[in-house]
């Protein structure tokens, strides 16, 4: 399997001495991420140095789709961390947006990605973004 | 209940007074009959209920008991948490020893595809969980601490046991609804639990796909 060229989103964490991002902030800058990529993903670590075994898992998975896919460190970004389980309404990491929908977690993501629903799913991200 | 039989191995963990249960397996018949008792008048009354109701039932029938049945009854709006807790462990130890006593036939406990589910001692996080879940009246619910195989990743520091879990639950609630409302419907029963643990696996079936 070829690597595929891809890049992760690091995002600045802000220093505590500095302004504190306010949640509105937070939850602004979480919006851009997951409408300005087709399919992003909130996870421990990046897409080479997963950090955690889900988080890893749900990496393999949309490796085997071919696409490129952005990632988002929560564990180098406290305010996102905390940001984006307010923002879906959803209390583990990894979390994955496609087309700027929540999809799911890693267990949501293993069943998808079984019955086929997944692919479809990134398919139709992919023809409506071209 | 003799005292030779309040051993460590037959007390009841997570209860707030002290309870011990016994299970003698009767090979030609292939029921059981239990011993029970406790320290506490609530609590020798709980274990002397379920002591003479699984008497005499087979290893299998103790197995599929639905501890729904403390919601459908109305015992547990006579109890507290605490007790409501103690009472499920009562259960849930009953079960342990149906299998243990009658050596376990086929794979165990309430249905899941773990192996290593019959010994849970059930931290206070695991019996809330267990508890909450009630509400869902689960056919089956089998959760798992699995907290030692993630003892050493990062972003997990903080949390010692009780931190991991595996779920594994069929619920007539869960018909009708795709995989993320399922998730959802979890986690909204489990409410703060989930910000006291570190990762949750759920597997949600409805009965039709048990």
């Amino acid at each position: 399997m070829s690597i595929r060229r891809s890049t992760s989103l690091q995002c600045e964490n802000h220093s505590p001495d500095f302004e504190q991002e306010t949640p509105s902030a937070t939850k602004e800058r979480i919006d851009a991420l997951v409408k300005g990529n087709p399919v992003l993903l909130f996870m421990k670590g990046n897409k080479l140095f997963p950090q955690c075994g889900f988080s890893n898992t749900a990496v393999q998975i949309l490796t085997t789709y071919n696409i490129d896919f952005e990632t988002v460190d929560v564990l180098s970004d406290e305010a996102i961390r905390q940001g984006v389980k307010d923002y879906s309404q959803w209390p583990t990491i990894p979390q994955l947006y496609v087309a700027g929908e929540f999809v799911g977690g890693c267990d949501i993501m293993i069943e998808e990605y079984q019955n086929g629903n997944l692919a479809e799913t990134i398919e139709k991200a992919k023809a409506d973004m071209m | 209940m003799p005292p030779s039989l309040k051993v460590d191995s037959n007390k009841v963990p997570g209860c707030l007074s002290t309870v011990h249960v016994h299970a003698d397996y009767d090979g030609a018949s292939g029921t059981l009959s239990y011993k029970g008792d406790s320290d506490g008048l609530l609590t020798k009354g709980l274990v002397a209920m379920l002591v003479d109701g699984l008497s005499g039932c087979t290893p299998e029938e103790v197995r599929g008991v639905d501890p729904g049945f403390i919601s459908r009854s109305g015992i547990e709006q006579s109890l507290t948490p605490g007790r409501n807790n103690g009472f499920l462990n009562m259960i849930q130890v009953m079960k342990d020893k149906a299998t243990d006593a009658s050596e376990g036939s086929g794979g165990g406990g309430l249905g899941g595809g773990e192996e290593e589910e019959d010994k849970q001692e059930g931290g206070p996080i695991y019996n809330e969980m267990i508890t909450k879940l009630q509400l869902l009246q689960p056919t089956s619910l089998t959760l798992l601490d699995d907290s030692a195989s993630h003892a050493s990743h990062a972003g997990s520091s903080g949390f010692s046991g009780e931190s991991h879990f595996k779920l594994s639950i069929v619920a007539p609630a869960f018909s009708g609804l795709n995989a993320l409302k399922r998730h959802r419907l979890v986690y909204t029963i489990l409410g703060d639990v989930m910000d006291r643990i570190h990762a949750l696996e759920i597997e949600a079936k409805d009965p039709t796909q048990a």
